[in-house]
């Protein structure tokens, strides 16, 4: 399943990129609160989550970015602004890409601060 | 579409095309030296024919019938998969010609398309005919009206040209369309040399009158709203969409592509054309026959919901029952199906609650809501957990089988057996929640254990509990917006009128002449229908004869000349 597939992805990265001042906020979409925090503890998850068992985070995104299934990535920079989305299942080498250009830092100069 | 079309020279005369839309003397494709652009003119006569467009129609409706008897991808992909296994070998054969996607397939597309170009051919040179005869006048009076299916001849005081002006008095107060002789022959000089043997006053005194243009409105009316309805339809399949969603009582969901279970959008649809409502379901209530020979038919069904159109708009709270959808911005709900959500807490070995909510379980076809479903608990430690279980309503023991007796939830039963192991979900596609692929699994209970509201089950070398906390019930919404639909219905109503219209009115002529005679002036009166079933043109002619007659006798007895005629006559070359 692929938001099962990316979840260690996200974990490291956020973890990367902590210090940079990227926070990183988890969405639960359309499911239960026991087993989105069954799914944290699997997975070291150590962001925040936020559970919308109804989509209503993705409703109100639907004007900005359509987002089409789960799991979906946004990345929003200082502004405010959408600075980058993946659909699917998302790699570390996209998501640091998206985040070296939004923080300036790559993925290795970001851990070594 | 031509059978009964205007030609453009006279529609009452021989150029009247036969069935096919070939004129007479025109040769067909047998004809001796046929070239391209010979065969291209036939093949689109051939095509325009009404005989080409009631055959494709045909083809349309018999090409619907496997979308409502086999099961379709758009709206049953369940149905599909199943079909497939219970027909190994035919199912395949029937997919490869696209019978479980008939909408979408490339032939039905070359039907419709066939039948749209046949229907434009059709109708866009008819259009202009009619605008056509719309302005030609009827033509001169024939010599001898005698000969004309109807007719009839009587003997008046008045002068020819008298007669023949209350004639074409009477007739255009029945509203038909006259045509006179012209004033430049009128005005010939009696000196002049009259050509051949002169049509002189012999001639001027006729009325030729017309009626019955609405047929060919009505035809055209026909023609057009018909393509109405195939644009109505493509409308739908570019601009519409068809979504589904299985909703547990008491949650809500936006009206999002995440939100929702299947997405079915047109061509020029996209998920951010979706109106952005939310729904909860309150409450659902079934309630069904409790005796006699329809014991557990239902009832009633009634979904209480409250919405919002938008987000951080007001709540409104609505009712769906079948049949009663909810509209809102554009999209229609419709209340399709039910079922029940065990509601379960699952524990692992480490004592952390690693499941707690329902599940929805799908009936089968067993009836009384005898349902399946999984629980999967990815999250458990150390080793993931799996439910594979039935829910019963109303549970009997039926020689050692569980059986529900009635679908409401009268004796609720859950029977499961339970798994351990990987649930596959770490990596690889999206999967079924109503499915759990078992092969990295081991089976921990032997045979399939019994749980009522409230009771547990320890799961053995301590790998945790399940407890079996109670139901609720779920409904299946239909989300779908079809912009075609209301033009599809104006557009069916019109044809409808059309062709009652074609149907109704005749075309049909009248020619009065006025001549000297021995005896005077005499009158001959003739008539003719284009298409007369039922006769009754023949009652209207001898009507208007005698009212015609009368007319020439009241202004006979009058003894005054007719003043000039009421309603404006148009003269050729006018």
């Amino acid at each position: 399943v692929p938001c099962r597939a990316e979840a260690s992805t996200l974990a490291a990265v956020a973890a990367l990129y902590r210090s940079s001042g990227v926070a990183f906020l988890g969405v639960d979409v359309r499911d239960t609160t026991a087993s989105a925090l069954a799914f944290t503890r699997s997975f070291g998850i150590t962001y925040p989550s936020v559970t919308d068992p109804s989509s209503a985070v993705t409703l109100d995104f639907t004007s900005v970015v359509p987002i089409a299934g789960t799991p979906t990535t946004l990345v929003i920079d200082r502004t405010g602004r959408i600075a980058g989305a993946v659909f699917g299942s998302v790699t570390y080498p996209e998501l640091t890409t998206i985040l070296a250009k939004v923080t300036g830092k790559a993925a290795d100069e970001a851990v070594s601060r | 579409m031509t059978d009964v079309r205007v030609s453009e020279t006279d529609p009452f005369e021989a150029a009247v095309p036969d069935r096919d839309g070939r004129r007479p003397g025109n040769p067909g494709p047998a004809g001796g030296s046929f070239g391209t652009a010979d065969w291209l003119k036939w093949a689109w006569r051939q095509l325009t024919s009404m005989r080409i467009a009631l055959v494709l129609l045909f083809l349309l409706a018999l090409g619907s019938v496997p979308g409502s008897m086999l099961p379709q991808e758009g709206t049953d992909p369940a149905g599909v998969q199943q079909y497939f296994t219970s027909h190994p070998a035919l199912a395949p054969l029937l997919n490869h010609l696209g019978l479980f996607d008939v909408f979408g397939a490339p032939w039905f597309a070359a039907i419709y398309l066939l039948l749209f170009a046949s229907l434009v051919g059709c109708v866009v040179p008819r259009t202009f005919r009619l605008a056509g005869s719309a302005r030609t006048l009827p033509p001169r009076a024939p010599r001898n009206l005698a000969r004309l299916p109807a007719s009839a001849g009587y003997a008046t005081a008045l002068s020819p040209a008298q007669a023949a002006e209350v004639a074409a008095r009477v007739l255009s107060g029945h509203g038909f369309r006259l045509r006179r002789p012209e004033p430049a022959v009128l005005a010939e000089p009696a000196g002049a040399p009259a050509s051949g043997s002169g049509p002189g006053e012999l001639e001027d005194n006729w009325v030729s009158a017309e009626k019955g243009y609405l047929r060919e409105v009505g035809n055209l009316l026909f023609h057009l709203a018909l393509l109405g309805v195939l644009v109505s339809v493509a409308l739908g399949g570019l601009f519409g969409y068809k979504a589904d969603r299985l909703l547990v009582q008491g949650t809500s969901f936006a009206d999002t592509q995440t939100g929702l279970d299947e997405f079915y959008p047109g061509r020029l649809v996209t998920a951010a054309d979706l109106p952005p409502f939310t729904i909860t379901l309150n409450k659902f209530e079934a309630s069904y026959i409790t005796s006699g020979a329809q014991r557990g038919q239902p009832n009633s069904f009634d979904a209480q919901i409250s919405y919002t159109a938008s987000p951080g708009g007001p709540v409104s709270t609505d009712r769906l029952e079948v049949n009663r959808p909810l509209s809102v911005d554009g999209a229609k709900v419709y209340l399709i199906g039910h079922g029940y959500a065990p509601e379960f807490k699952v524990t692992d070995a480490r004592g952390q609650v690693v499941f707690d909510g329902a599940q929805p379980f799908i009936s089968g076809t067993t009836g009384n809501f005898l349902s399946q479903g999984v629980v999967k608990v990815p999250g458990a430690e150390p080793e993931q957990l799996g439910f594979s279980g039935v829910f019963v309503p109303t549970a009997v023991d039926i020689d050692g089988t569980l059986e529900s007796v009635f679908p409401a939830a009268d004796n609720p039963v859950v029977s499961l057996i339970a798994y351990a192991g990987n649930l596959g979900m770490n990596s690889g596609p999206t999967q079924s929640v109503y499915q759990m692929d078992t092969a990295g699994m081991k089976q921990l209970t032997a045979a399939p254990q019994l749980l009522r509201a409230g009771q547990s089950l320890k799961l053995p070398d301590g790998q945790g509990t399940i407890t079996f906390t109670g139901y609720q019930q779920w409904v299946s919404l239909a989300i779908t917006h079809d912009p075609g639909q209301l033009p599809a219905l104006i557009c069916g109503m019109a044809a409808l009128g059309g062709l009652l219209l074609s149907f109704v009115v005749r075309r049909r002529r009248v020619f009065v002449r006025a001549s000297t005679g021995p005896q005077g002036t005499t009158v001959h009166v003739g008539g003719l229908a284009r298409t007369d079933a039922s006769g009754a043109f023949e009652d209207e002619f001898a009507s208007l004869a005698a009212e015609l007659r009368s007319a020439h006798q009241a202004a006979q007895d009058q003894g005054v000349p007719p003043s000039a005629p009421a309603a404006p006559i148009r003269h050729e070359g006018e």
